[in-house]
């Protein structure tokens, strides 16, 4: 995986596939690009992987308070998924090449580095243990 | 015996001293100006100031004539100096003076041409021989192709033409085509170079010419379109030219010659004219391909001098040199006791009275990660203060997270 800004990519800013025929480009605009347009016409058979679908972001978790099922971006992809954005800041705060266990959620030998992945609150709030 | 072996470390302590006082400063500069369509007056002293900080140089100005003056008085002698810094852009030099400055070049004397020192002398074959292109003063096909850049191919192009042009000015990225020449060495290959003109459309002789940084004309910015020579280094005669299109000076100064990026590759490009080697550091604050980084006083300050000011700081002011201490802390820590270096310079103005509330809280937060118990002690006596009470209290706490 790669972490770019805008600037630096010629696609702009949103999710790359790269493949090994070619790529397909999605943006926050849900404007899909690809490497050769027929790649967005093809259909995609019953019996091949169909993933969640959802029109809109915001009925679906309305859709999900309800009926109790997973949103179509769930919390735990949400997580990790900003987890690698917040640890190259602090990287970058730091100066250093920092290494990250995701299942201790902890960085590893720095404790510098480490402190930098939450704020002390200020009495009486905190972050509750689950 | 005994009396021999103090008699010697005596010995060898005088060297040491004396080593040290000569401040190393072994070449001789000499910058030339006097006519400029630019503003010589704010960009020599500059210039000087630059080469100075180096250590390595001394640095002198000599003056032409003013425009319509009598250019026989102009006759330094070139050859007591390492390097010779154009920052001209005027009236021809007599035929003895030009005489004596091939010369010293021919016999391996140095030159920098400085921003519109390439715009200089465009009838004289030798000067345009040693900058390698040029731009303006009627400069056109008879003087030579254009030189640049397309993707990684340099391109001769002998179509006929004017020579120079530079668009809006703007922060554009610089981009070094060889990272292995003494002055590129050990910079990024693509950094962000200060506000400035672009120049572009340079012709001329590019003979024993190497262009060793371009950047891109953007036409959005009233450029070529193309990659355009930046920064390059000439041979002539046993002489060694660096030419720098760079550093535009306002009446102030200004911009590019704040940018870290001219002032350092400038610095470079002299020691590498004068010797054929450069031994300077890359400095902490040399900018990226993220971007930019200015010396608002055009040198570079010392952690001292810099806390001073951050000591003044208050929010209506710029955080420049606080951004300046972060790079520092960033660039230069690697052990528990570089940390303590910069924590313990840091306590001291958390300590002293007269430094502003606004000064604190910036060190505050940055004590909070890359402090120690160092600075426990001083931060309790700031909790007392109303003002800082929330910041103080915030590097407290973050501190004792993890030991």
């Amino acid at each position: 995986m790669r972490i770019a800004n805008e600037d630096r990519i010629g696609k702009g800013a949103g999710a790359t596939w790269y493949g090994d025929k070619g790529w397909i480009h999605v943006n926050r605009g849900n404007t899909l690009t690809a490497s050769d347009p027929k790649i967005l016409e093809e259909v995609i058979a019953d019996n091949e992987i169909h993933l969640y679908k959802s029109t809109d972001h915001i009925g679906n978790f309305l859709d999900c308070v309800k009926s109790r099922g997973e949103t179509v971006a769930p919390v735990d992809i949400a997580h990790r998924s900003i987890s690698v954005g917040l640890l190259g800041e602090i990287a970058m705060s730091t100066g250093q090449k920092i290494q990250w266990d995701p299942v201790k959620q902890e960085i590893i030998g720095n404790p510098k580095a480490s402190r930098l992945l939450t704020r002390p609150y200020r009495q009486p709030w905190n972050v509750p243990t689950i | 015996m005994k009396n021999l072996v103090k008699y010697l470390f005596v010995c060898i302590g005088l060297v040491v001293v004396l080593t040290a006082c000569n401040g190393g400063a072994s070449y001789k500069a000499l910058i030339v100006t006097g006519q400029n369509n630019h503003n010589w007056k704010s960009s020599s002293p500059i210039l000087k100031e630059v080469l100075l900080q180096t250590g390595i140089f001394t640095a002198e100005i000599a003056k032409t004539p003013e425009k319509g003056g009598d250019m026989n008085t102009f006759n330094p002698d070139f050859s007591k100096y390492n390097v010779v810094i154009i920052d001209y852009n005027g009236e021809s030099w007599s035929e003895k003076t030009k005489a004596a400055f091939v010369e010293y070049v021919k016999n391996g004397g140095g030159v920098v041409s400085y921003h519109a020192g390439d715009n200089s002398f465009p009838e004289w074959k030798e000067y345009n021989e040693m900058i390698g292109l040029g731009g303006w003063g009627n400069r056109s096909q008879k003087d030579g192709p254009y030189v640049y850049y397309k993707g990684d191919k340099m391109v001769i192009d002998t179509a006929a033409g004017s020579g120079g042009a530079h668009g809006k000015r703007h922060e554009f990225e610089i981009k070094a085509r060889n990272v292995e020449h003494p002055i590129t060495k050990g910079l990024p290959q693509r950094w962000i170079h200060g506000t400035d003109e672009l120049y572009a459309k340079l012709r001329g002789p590019g003979k024993n010419m190497e262009i060793i940084a371009t950047a891109f004309s953007d036409t959005a910015k009233g450029g070529t379109g193309r990659s355009e020579p930046i920064l390059m280094v000439i041979n002539y005669g046993k002489g060694r030219i660096f030419h720098t299109t760079l550093g535009h000076p306002d009446k102030e100064g200004g911009p590019a010659l704040q940018c870290v990026g001219f002032i350092t590759t400038f610095q470079r490009g002299a020691e590498w004219a004068a010797s054929g080697k450069v031994t300077q550091k890359i400095p902490y604050d040399f900018p990226t391909a993220a971007g930019s980084s200015y010396r608002l006083d055009y040198k570079e300050l010392t952690l001292e001098e810099d806390l001073n000011k951050i000591s003044q700081y208050d929010i209506t002011k710029s955080t420049k040199y606080f951004t300046d201490l972060q790079n520092r802390i960033r660039k230069e820590s690697k052990t528990a006791d570089d940390y303590a270096k910069f924590e313990k310079a840091m306590v001291k103005v958390l300590e002293n009275k007269g430094a502003s509330d606004d000064g604190k809280k910036l060190l505050l937060r940055e004590l909070s990660w890359m402090g120690s118990e160092l600075s426990v002690s001083a931060i309790k006596e700031l909790a007392k203060n109303p003002n800082l009470k929330d910041e103080a209290e915030f590097a407290l706490a973050r501190l004792s997270s993890s030991k």
